[in-house]
C-alpha cells in the first residue's frame, strides 16, 4: 500500500508537471534559419519569438521533463510502499505464563466472544498474527501482568511499530487477558493515559498462579534489615523512616518474618545458595518464618543477570502501582523468567527491572535498579511502589481482580484508538522493502534528466 | 556550356569597341594611340632624322622638293579579363526557382567573353573562390569560350575570399570588368580598381543582386550571413521596409563610388535575361 508522509510536496511536484505542460504548450523558440547575404542591412530585432501551440512539439521531451519531476517529488515527499494490511488491529496482550498453552488461551478467546464478553465486532478470530481480512489480532505476550499496567505501554509500543510497516492502519483495538488476582490497580491508572482508546479485559481462562503467591485480599509489610551496604547508605535511612509506620496488627501475622535487603553481591551470593532448594508450597513448614532476601547490589549488577553490550538509560520504573521517574542507569538484562519466578518491577519500555523468586523458605528478590547513595530519589512519594514491592511479603500484596468501570473505561466504551495517535519513530517509519524506493525515485529523476540533457543536444546538433 | 547557347545565340554580331584609342599592341581592332604606317592613311610630317626611309612620299618629295613621311592610324588589340567573385554570398539563393547570383555572374563572363572574343581580343579569367584561384590569361585562340564556360562550370562558391588582390593581378593598359555582389571587401575593391584605372586600364563593375535580396519572404525568419555566420538577425515582415532602404542605399552608395574611383557601374539583377544584361554592359562601356 502507498502512503505519502509529506503530501504536500508530491501536489507542489504535480503542479511543477503542470508547468512544464504549459511551458511546451506556449514555448519560446527560435524562427527558421535563412542565409542571406545582405543580413547586415536587418534592423535589429529580437532574436526570439514565442508562440502558442495546441500540441507539444516534443513528446519525448515533455515525458521526460515530467518524469523526472514527479519521480523528485515523490521521493522528496516520502513516498513509501507498506503490505497492505486491515484497517483495525486488535491487540491482545497476554500473561506469558499462558504462552505454554496458546491453544488453550486461542479457544478461551473465542469462547468470551461467542459469549459476548468482548466486543463482537473487535475480535473474530485468534491468531499471533494473522491478517483476516479488513481487521486482524495481533497477541502480544508479557511477563506479570498482575500488574496490569504493564499491558499498556506493551500495546502502545506494538500499536507503534505496527504503523510504522502497515500503513494502512486506521484504528487499533486493545484487549487484555488479565489474570485472576492482581498485585494493585495503581499502576493501570497511571498508564491508563497512555492509550487513546477503550480497553477490554478478559479473564484468564484458568489461574497458574500458586497458592502461596496469592495470599488474599489484604497487604502486610515486612521488616526490613539493610545488611552489607555503607554507613550513608539510602536505603538503611529510606527503610528505618518506612517502619515506625506500620500498624502492630499488619507485622503480627508473621512477626518473626523479615526483609533483608544485601547490599553486597559477594555475601549475597551465599545467602542465595543456602535458600534455593526446592518448591515452595511442598518444602515449607506452615509455622516456620519467611525469610525474603533481598539482593539489591549498589552497582546494580545482581547475580545472573547478563551484562548490557552498552548501558542504556531508562526513564521510569513501574512498581506496586506506581511509576517511579528517573534517570535510571541500566547495565544489566533481565534474564527469562523461570516457573517459580515473577516480574516485580519493570522499566518504562516494559522491561522487567526486578525478580521475585520462590524458594523453600520463602523468596529472593533481585533488583537490578541503580540508585546512587547519595540520591533522595526513593524519599520521593512515587517511590513507594518499588520499596514496598521490595518489603512485600512472598508473593506480593495481592487482591481480587474485578471488572471495575474504572479499571477500563476511559472515553465511550467501544471508542478504538486511532492509528493517528501513536507516533512513529523515524527509525521504525522506513520498512526494509521500501528503503529502496526513495533513492530508486531519485536514480529515476537523475536519469531522466540525463536524458533529456542528452535529447536537447542531439536536437541542436 | 549548352545552358549558354540560347545567351551566345543573342549575342551573335555584338562587338565591344572601346570608346577611346587604346595603347600601342598587338595589331587589332580597336582604334590605337599609335601612329603607324598602316594602310589608312591620316596626315604627313616632317622628315626626321631616325625616321624609316621608307615612309617617304617620293612623289611629294619630287613635286615639292621636301621630305615628308605618310602617317597612318594603328589598330591595336584590347587584353580583356574578367574578374569573378566567387564567396559564398555568390551562391545565393541556393536550389530556388530562379537563377543564383553566381549563376548570373558566368552567364554575364561567358557572354562578355564571347563579344570581346569576337571582337578578336584575347580573353582572360580570374576567378576567387573558396581558398583557391582560377587564372586563365587572356587568348584569342578558338575554343576559348568554351574552356572558360566549363571551367565557370566547376567552381564551388565558398569562402569569403579577397576580390581586390585578385584585382592587383591584373595588369595595366587592359579592359576589366569585375562581377561581384559587392558584399565582400568592397572598400580595398575600389581603391585597387583605382590604381588600375590610373594605369590606363577600363575597369567596369557589374553589381549583381538577387531578387530575392530585394523582394523578401512574408514569414519570420532568422537571417545568418553565409560569409559570417556568426551574424543573425531576425527577419520579420515589419523590418523590410527599413531593410530595403538601407540595401538602396548600399547600392546607391555603393555606384557612386565605383563611379568616383574612375571606373565604370552596372547593376544586373538576377531576374534579368543574362543576354539583355550583357547587350546593356556593352553599350554602356562601348562605342
Amino acid at each position: 500500500m502507498w502512503s505519502v508522509s509529506s503530501p504536500w510536496v508530491l501536489g507542489v511536484a504535480g503542479l511543477g508537471a503542470i508547468g512544464v505542460l504549459a511551458l511546451h504548450l506556449l514555448s519560446v523558440h527560435r524562427p527558421p534559419e535563412l542565409l542571406l547575404p545582405t543580413a547586415r542591412f536587418v534592423p535589429e530585432t529580437m532574436a526570439r519569438a514565442v508562440a502558442r501551440q495546441r500540441t507539444p512539439t516534443d513528446l519525448l521531451l515533455l515525458l521526460l521533463r515530467i518524469l523526472a519531476v514527479l519521480a523528485a517529488g515523490a521521493a522528496l515527499s516520502g513516498l513509501r510502499w507498506a503490505p497492505a494490511g486491515a484497517r483495525e488491529i486488535t491487540l491482545v496482550v497476554a500473561d506469558r505464563r499462558l504462552l505454554a498453552d496458546s491453544i488453550a488461551l486461542r479457544a478461551h478467546v473465542t469462547r468470551s466472544v461467542a459469549a459476548g464478553r468482548v466486543t463482537r465486532e473487535r475480535t473474530a478470530s485468534v491468531s499471533d498474527t494473522a491478517a483476516s481480512g479488513p481487521r486482524e489480532i495481533e497477541l502480544i505476550w508479557a511477563d506479570g501482568l498482575q500488574e496490569p499496567g504493564r499491558a499498556l505501554p506493551l500495546a502502545v509500543e506494538r500499536a507503534a511499530r505496527l504503523m510504522a510497516t502497515r500503513a494502512g492502519t486506521e484504528r487499533f483495538a486493545l484487549l487484555v487477558v488479565a489474570p485472576a488476582s492482581l498485585h494493585g490497580t495503581e499502576s493501570w491508572q497511571a498508564w491508563r493515559a497512555a492509550w487513546p482508546g477503550a480497553v477490554q479485559l478478559l479473564p484468564e481462562p484458568r489461574i497458574t498462579w500458586p497458592d502461596s503467591l496469592t495470599p488474599g485480599e489484604g497487604a502486610v509489610w515486612l521488616p526490613v534489615r539493610v545488611t552489607g551496604g555503607p554507613p550513608t547508605d539510602l536505603l538503611v535511612s529510606v527503610f528505618a523512616r518506612l517502619t515506625p509506620g506500620i500498624s502492630a496488627d499488619q507485622t503480627s501475622a508473621s512477626s518473626a518474618d523479615t526483609v533483608v535487603v544485601q547490599r553486597d553481591t559477594t555475601t549475597a551470593a551465599g545467602d542465595i545458595d543456602s535458600l534455593d532448594t526446592t518448591e515452595p508450597a511442598a518444602s515449607t513448614d506452615a509455622g516456620s518464618p519467611t525469610v525474603v532476601l533481598v539482593q539489591w547490589p549498589i552497582n546494580g549488577r545482581p547475580a545472573g543477570w547478563p551484562i548490557r553490550d552498552v548501558p542504556d538509560t531508562a526513564s521510569a520504573v513501574s512498581a506496586g502501582g506506581r511509576a517511579l521517574i528517573a534517570p535510571f542507569v541500566r547495565t544489566v538484562r533481565a534474564p527469562a523468567l523461570a516457573t517459580n519466578e515473577r516480574a516485580i518491577a519493570w522499566w518504562s519500555d516494559g522491561e522487567v527491572a526486578a525478580i521475585e523468586r520462590m524458594v523453600s523458605r520463602g523468596c529472593v528478590r533481585t533488583v537490578a535498579i541503580v540508585v546512587p547513595i547519595s540520591s533522595d530519589v526513593l524519599l520521593t512519594p512515587a517511590a513507594g511502589g518499588v520499596l514496598d514491592a521490595v518489603r512485600a511479603p512472598c508473593g506480593g500484596r495481592a487482591m481480587s481482580w474485578r471488572l471495575a468501570d474504572s479499571l477500563v473505561g476511559f472515553g465511550a466504551p467501544d471508542a478504538l484508538a486511532p492509528a493517528a495517535a501513536f507516533r512513529v519513530s523515524a527509525a521504525l517509519r522506513m520498512s526494509p522493502a521500501a528503503r529502496w524506493l526513495q533513492p530508486a525515485l531519485l536514480v529515476l529523476a537523475l536519469l531522466a534528466l540525463a536524458v533529456e540533457w542528452w535529447r536537447r543536444q542531439a536536437m541542436r546538433g | 556550356m549548352a545552358a549558354h547557347g540560347p545567351m551566345l545565340d543573342a549575342l551573335r554580331g555584338v562587338r565591344w569597341s572601346t570608346r577611346s584609342a587604346v595603347a600601342a599592341a598587338a595589331p587589332g581592332v580597336h582604334r590605337s594611340r599609335q601612329r603607324g604606317t598602316a594602310g589608312e592613311f591620316t596626315e604627313y610630317r616632317l622628315y626626321r632624322q631616325g625616321d624609316d626611309p621608307r615612309a617617304l612620299d617620293w612623289k611629294l618629295l619630287a613635286r615639292s622638293d621636301r621630305a615628308f613621311v605618310r602617317l597612318s592610324e594603328e589598330r591595336a588589340l584590347l587584353p580583356t579579363w574578367v574578374v569573378l567573385d566567387g564567396s559564398a554570398s555568390m551562391a545565393f539563393p541556393e536550389g530556388g526557382a530562379t537563377m543564383s547570383k553566381w549563376q548570373l555572374a558566368c552567364a554575364l563572363a561567358v557572354g562578355l567573353s564571347a563579344v570581346a572574343h569576337a571582337s578578336g581580343d584575347p580573353v582572360g579569367v580570374l576567378v576567387a573562390h573558396g581558398y583557391s584561384l582560377l587564372r586563365m590569361p587572356p587568348r584569342t585562340r578558338r575554343g576559348t569560350i568554351i574552356e572558360i564556360a566549363r571551367a565557370l562550370d566547376a567552381i564551388v562558391c565558398g569562402g569569403d575570399p579577397s576580390l581586390a588582390a585578385l584585382v592587383a593581378q591584373v595588369p595595366a593598359r587592359v579592359r576589366c570588368v569585375i562581377l561581384t555582389d559587392c558584399l565582400g571587401d568592397l572598400d580595398a575593391l575600389i581603391r585597387q580598381a583605382s590604381v588600375l584605372v590610373a594605369g590606363g586600364a577600363w575597369v567596369e563593375c557589374v553589381h549583381v543582386v538577387a531578387a530575392a535580396e530585394l523582394t523578401l519572404p512574408d514569414a519570420v525568419y532568422l537571417a545568418r550571413d553565409p560569409e559570417h555566420t556568426e551574424r543573425a538577425q531576425v527577419l520579420a515582415p515589419r523590418a523590410h521596409s527599413e531593410y530595403r532602404a538601407r540595401f538602396a542605399a548600399f547600392r546607391e552608395e555603393t555606384a557612386q563610388r565605383w563611379r568616383g574611383s574612375g571606373a565604370g557601374y552596372s547593376e544586373v539583377v538576377t531576374n534579368e535575361a543574362p543576354a539583355r544584361a550583357v547587350r546593356r554592359v556593352v553599350a554602356r562601356t562601348g562605342v
